[in-house]
This record gives C-alpha cells, sequence and structure tokens, in this order.
C-alpha cells in the first residue's frame, strides 16, 4: 500500500488491486489510529476529543468508515 | 507545388503519409504553422485511406495511426476530426515520458493552468475566452505531464469549437479556420481556430502547473471558486488520465506530486468574459504573493 499525505487527507494506492483511494481529513485521522491496539471504541474517544462531536456520534463514523475500510481491502482484522 | 507532410506540433511530431489530396490540403493548411522539413524518427504516422467499392457496403474512410486502424468514418466532413482525436489517442503510446490528463491546457508568466474535465464542460471555450486575453496555449484537449519534472508541455493542437460556441469565437476575433464546418460524432458541428493564426506568439512553454481548475459550465450560474483538498484533486486527475497504466512512471505518484506545487478548485463557469475575470484575478493574485515572497 502506497500512502501519500496531502494536508490533511491521503491519496492510497494499492498495487494489488491497481485501485486508488482518497481519504478525506476524517477518515484519515482513523486511518492512523488503526495501529492494531486500539479499539473502535478507543478510536471514537480520540474523535471526540478533537472534533465537536459526541463519543456517540464518533463511534458511529468510526464503525461506517471501518467497514469501508475492510470492503476496499485497506485493513487487516488482527 | 506538394503540401508539407511533416509537422512538430509542440512537443508531437505528425506525419500525415497517405490521406486524400484534399484532406491533406486541409490538414496542411490548419498545420502550416507547424510545417517541418526535419521528421523525427518518433512519430505519429498518420494514413487515410479509402475502402474499395462495394455493391453491398457503403465506402469508408478509414483512420489508421501508426498503421494501426482506428476510426471509420463514412462522411469526409468527419475524418478530420477524427484524425485530429486519432493522433490525440496515440501520444500515450509514442510519447510515454508523458502523463496524459484529460484537460485544457494554458500558461500565463510561466505558471501551467489546468482545466481537467470531461467533454462538454467549457474547456475549449474557456481557453478561447483567456486566450484571447493574452495567456498563452498549450493545448484545449490533453494535458502532456512531464512524468519526471511535473511540467505541462505544449502540444499546440488547433483549437476544437463546437457548434455552441462558434459566435463566441467570432466576437473574440477567432474565426473558424478556412471558415470550413465538420461533423465530430456525437458532439456534432464543430471547427477549428488555429492559435498561431490570431497571434504570432500564442504558444507558451514547459512550465510548472501553478493551478488546477476542475470547471463546469451552468448556463447563467454567478461564476464562483471553490477550493478543492489536494488529495481530492489528485483523486479526480486520477480519473481523467489517460495512460494511467501506461507511463512508465505509478499515476499516484505523479499526481499527487503535481498538486503538491498546485492550488486547487472547482470552477462554476456561467458568463466567459465574468468567468475570465474571475480566474485572472485568482492567478494575478497568486502572482503577486510569490512576488511578495520572493
Amino acid at each position: 500500500m502506497v500512502v501519500h499525505v496531502l494536508d490533511d487527507e491521503a491519496l492510497i494506492y494499492d498495487p494489488r488491486t491497481a485501485d486508488t483511494h482518497r481519504l478525506n481529513e476524517t477518515a484519515m485521522f482513523v486511518w492512523k489510529q488503526c495501529d492494531g491496539v486500539q479499539t473502535n471504541d478507543d478510536i471514537a474517544v480520540r474523535i471526540s476529543d478533537v472534533y465537536d462531536v459526541t463519543q456517540n456520534e464518533a463511534l458511529e463514523h468510526v464503525n461506517r468508515v471501518l467497514d469501508e475500510f475492510s470492503q476496499r481491502g485497506l485493513l487487516e482484522k488482527f | 507545388m506538394s503540401e508539407p507532410n511533416h509537422f512538430q506540433i509542440g512537443v508531437v511530431h505528425v506525419t500525415l503519409d497517405t490521406a486524400p489530396r484534399r484532406l491533406t490540403r486541409e490538414y496542411s493548411s490548419l498545420y502550416a504553422p507547424f510545417a517541418t522539413l526535419n521528421p523525427s524518427h518518433k512519430k505519429v504516422r498518420v494514413s487515410v485511406l479509402r475502402t474499395p467499392w462495394s455493391a453491398r457496403k457503403r465506402r469508408r474512410f478509414q483512420v489508421c495511426i501508426n498503421g494501426r486502424l482506428l476510426y471509420s468514418p463514412t462522411h469526409f466532413c468527419s475524418v478530420l476530426p477524427h484524425v485530429e482525436w486519432a493522433v490525440s489517442w496515440e501520444l500515450q503510446h509514442a510519447y510515454p515520458r508523458f502523463f496524459q490528463l484529460h484537460a485544457a491546457t494554458l500558461e500565463i508568466d510561466g505558471m501551467g493552468v489546468v482545466f481537467p474535465g470531461q467533454s462538454g464542460v467549457g474547456k475549449s471555450t474557456l481557453s478561447l475566452g483567456l486566450f484571447n486575453r493574452g495567456w498563452n496555449y498549450l493545448c484545449d484537449e490533453f494535458a502532456l505531464i512531464d512524468a519526471e519534472t511535473l511540467e505541462v508541455h505544449p502540444y499546440p493542437r488547433a483549437i476544437c469549437v463546437k457548434e455552441p460556441s462558434f459566435a463566441i469565437a467570432e466576437s473574440l476575433g477567432m474565426p473558424l479556420h478556412g471558415g470550413r464546418r465538420y461533423w465530430k460524432g456525437v458532439k456534432g458541428p464543430v471547427g477549428f481556430v488555429q492559435p498561431l493564426s490570431v497571434r504570432s506568439n500564442a504558444i507558451g512553454r514547459a512550465c510548472p502547473v501553478r493551478f488546477v481548475i476542475f470547471p463546469q459550465y451552468q448556463e447563467k450560474a454567478e461564476p464562483t471558486l471553490i477550493p478543492m483538498s489536494r488529495a481530492e484533486t489528485a483523486f479526480q486527475l486520477h480519473e481523467a488520465a489517460f495512460n494511467r497504466f501506461a507511463c512508465h512512471r505509478p499515476a499516484h505518484e505523479i499526481l499527487t506530486g503535481l498538486v503538491r506545487g498546485a492550488e486547487c478548485f472547482r470552477l462554476i463557469t456561467g458568463d466567459l468574459q465574468q468567468t475570465c475575470d474571475l480566474i485572472q484575478n485568482l492567478v494575478r493574485f497568486n502572482g503577486e504573493r510569490c512576488a511578495r515572497s520572493a
């Protein structure tokens, strides 16, 4: 996976599929937290610290983004 | 005296090998300023043949590029637009050092401005408007980006104007070349404007890309520039690339390198003059800012 960080966003190239993906600011934030250690709840707490959203809203967003990452083959499950 | 058949159109070398005399005459007239006696070995060879007479099949023209048949228009008035498109289509094979985007490109004060977009978004009309204000022309349909230096290079093919913009071209003092009209498939009637017949110093030089602006025409809309993130721009440019897998350097590297040096916008275009004012102000402001920081 080749990740090009552009300002607060990123362009990710997947050489296995030759697909290119764009991550917006919040998706990029979630991506950076995906270290195989933090849970969805942990990431949601971090998001609610940084952005003006409740933990529930943040968790909903994190779940949606991680689903999307997973469908696009951008994540491995531990 | 025979018509010239070798042309150097910016960085692109074209040789017209075999063609009906009338086509040779019209092509040579359109590209007379680019005629050369020194053909490059690396070039696009065009031949236009006719299928033989047959009682069962309609005769067709065959537009071949470097020996490969690309198009078979039935009417002569469609041949030149197809030759133009075929030459452009061949660039990805003939010139793999260039990353090729579907975009109009112009140069002003050494800055490259790229207007990417599908057919019909107003790229050519915008090119006419800015060209009329002294901007230098690079190409109305393709951005040829050097994969190493990321500079945009000139491929100053004749500006292809669709019928709804004929009157605009005339009003800007840019009549269709020879007053001729052609037929370009679903685009309908088109004509060509030769930039060098409008201004002798019309062609821009290779330069870095400083602005990427995605135009979208909306009738009677107030012209508006909407900032785009660099990641979104690179992603959209990826969609607008012709040779994203054929260029010798990966597309994602080229595009992220390109947008890092550029300001990126979405542009709602409406009235041509107001739209050109808006873009000129943007570029002038950037130029003054660069001068201040230098």
